[in-house]
């Protein structure tokens, strides 16, 4: 039998003692944020910058992982490693382009479980 | 109790409030949000409990945070958090002085509230020390401990004003019942070192085989017996005040060690080799005149000099006038208020009985005739048949007679004659004098 994936607000709802009002606040201001750390990683990426690289994809790991995205966890924190080792960029983009394409469908996760809360 | 203020500086803002949110879900925690090391020194006026710091930030590392709040507030814990995962890195920022070291994980959250509460208990405990040294302190305030306006006494409490002042070796000499361990403790809890112990050790309640390991400490398996390793008292009374009192008991080959420590500032362990610095306050008493064990070879010259520093010298109670009866009242209020019973008066008699009195056993004695009294007496009067001393004090009770010399003989001749059974030989052999003197004594029915 499969495991079913765990619900992506689950970690927040333990953080915040399933106070709804503060776990939709806290999932806006990722969702507010979210896409500036992204822009920052993809120039980083493109201006061979791996210092930032480094610094941006360490930062977002630990807000991909208290939503639990495993998937999108897995791809920053190689993109990490990759930046840290200064290995090609090219291989560091495609990584960011396939971060990128996750976490965008997992928005639209998390956005449809907000609603329910 | 106040609230516990947490610090929490992280660069991800996202994280960062979702600590503090976390945090702040116990009313007792007031949490402060800093995205950068630089904001977070610039704010260590509002002096935090605690610190929550994430390793990798934008501005300044989560080390050289660490080190400079370190540097300033060397008591204030600061956890680590951070997504590092290197075991080296961990381990160099707790041998920096990390209060624990947290991986960003799924288990940050609980592992940082349950370390946040232990600070929080151990800060309780901190407040409730530091409350009960300051009363300790109050207690040993010169004035609540030692009664007294005698110009003697006023003297001493010049000299005591002096010494907690600094950190000079304080010598106190004083008959036995002085208060010389009192006037140690007061120097101590009224000094700088107030927060630090004050241990104190009877030397010649010890046995001299046994001082050395008391006063240094030793390894585990030094010698048959030491199963574990013992902090000494020098080690123990480090910051502190160590009182060392009867020092002129101290054996030779002991005074020899101490005079090293006291040099050197510095112990070894018996049985181990590694040398440990100490910042000990010596404060020794004696109630021997240790200038004159000096001259009889039996205390080193070089020792003496070193432990001489401040010499406060205790008066006897029989030289400290008006004193005697001012603490006899307050013994009186303090012996009535701790039974229960209305504050006795002590009559004129009863006083003058007091006054004449030597006190051998100086304030302590009186103490104790004034325990007996309130016990003995019935109504709230202490008449002069309430005032006893201690069959021990024969000697001063006779002198109280104030005889002539020729009188005084003649008692002592007679008191030998009849524990001798009239044996005029052995008494005079006794008393190193003449038996002709005996005999015309007896002759002359002088006895």
């Amino acid at each position: 039998m499969e495991t079913p994936e765990p619900s992506r607000l689950s970690l927040l709802k333990e953080y915040l003692g399933n106070d709804a009002v503060q776990i939709k606040e806290m999932v806006q201001l990722f969702l507010e944020t979210f896409p500036a750390d992204l822009l920052e990683l993809e120039t980083a990426c493109q201006n061979h910058d791996f210092t930032k690289l480094q610094k941006t994809s360490h930062r977002l790991k630990s807000s991909v992982q208290l939503f639990n995205i495993g998937v999108a966890r897995e791809k920053i924190v190689l993109i990490e490693s990759r930046a840290k080792s200064h290995e090609d960029c090219n291989g560091i983009f495609q990584l960011v382009q396939q971060f990128k394409s996750c976490m965008q469908d997992e928005v639209k996760n998390i956005r449809t479980e907000l609603q329910r809360l | 109790m106040s609230l516990l203020k947490i610090f929490v500086v992280e660069d991800d803002l996202f994280y960062g409030e979702l600590l503090k949110r976390h945090l702040s879900l116990n009313p007792d925690n007031e949490v402060f949000l800093f995205k950068d090391g630089k904001t977070c020194l610039e704010n260590m006026h509002l002096n935090p409990d605690v610190i929550s710091l994430d390793y990798g930030l934008p501005d300044i590392s989560g080390f050289d945070v660490m080190k400079k709040v370190k540097r300033d507030y060397p008591e204030l814990p600061v956890i680590i958090v951070s997504g590092q995962e290197d075991v080296k890195t961990a381990l160099d920022l707790l041998k920096a002085g990390a209060y624990d070291y947290f991986i960003k994980d799924k288990d940050t959250k609980d592992r940082l509230w349950n370390v946040i509460n232990k600070i929080r208990s151990n800060k309780k405990l901190r407040t409730e020390l530091n409350e009960l040294k300051e009363e300790v302190s109050k207690k040993y305030a010169f004035r609540n401990i030692i009664k007294g306006n005698s110009p003697a006494i006023k003297k001493v409490f010049g000299l005591m004003d002096k010494a907690v002042k600094s950190s000079i070796t304080i010598s106190i000499t004083g008959e036995t019942g002085t208060g010389k361990e009192l006037v140690a403790k007061a120097i101590h809890y009224n000094s700088p070192r107030k927060k630090k112990p004050f241990i104190a050790i009877n030397v010649s309640a010890i046995p001299h085989e046994l001082i050395e390991s008391e006063l240094f400490g030793y390894e585990k398996g030094a010698f048959t017996g030491a199963n574990a390793r013992k902090i000494g008292k020098f080690e123990q009374a480090s910051g502190g005040t160590l009182f060392l009192d009867e020092i002129g008991e101290m054996d030779a080959n002991m005074q020899a060690k101490l005079l090293r420590v006291i040099q050197e500032k510095e112990i070894t362990r018996i049985g181990g080799n590694q040398l440990i610095k100490v910042d000990t306050r010596l404060i020794v008493a004696t109630n021997r005149d240790l200038a004159r064990e000096l001259n009889r070879g039996m205390f080193r010259e070089d020792l003496y000099y070193r432990l001489l520093g401040l010499p406060i010298e205790l008066p006897p109670l029989r030289n400290r006038g008006n004193d005697i009866l001012l603490l006899a009242k307050y013994f009186t209020k303090e012996f009535c208020r701790e039974n229960g019973v209305k504050t006795k008066e002590i009559t004129e008699a009863a006083q003058n009985k007091l006054k004449k009195y030597t006190y051998p056993g100086n304030v302590r004695e009186l103490r104790s005739v004034i325990e007996l009294a309130v016990v003995m007496s019935e109504d709230n009067i202490i008449d002069e048949s309430h005032i006893n001393f201690s069959a021990s004090n024969i000697t001063t009770d006779f002198l109280l007679e104030e005889a002539s010399l020729a009188e005084y003989e003649k008692k002592i001749i007679k008191y030998y004659l009849e524990k001798y059974d009239n044996n005029v030989v052995q008494t005079a052999k006794k008393l190193s004098i003449g038996k002709s003197t005996i005999y015309r004594m007896i002759k002359n029915a002088e006895i």
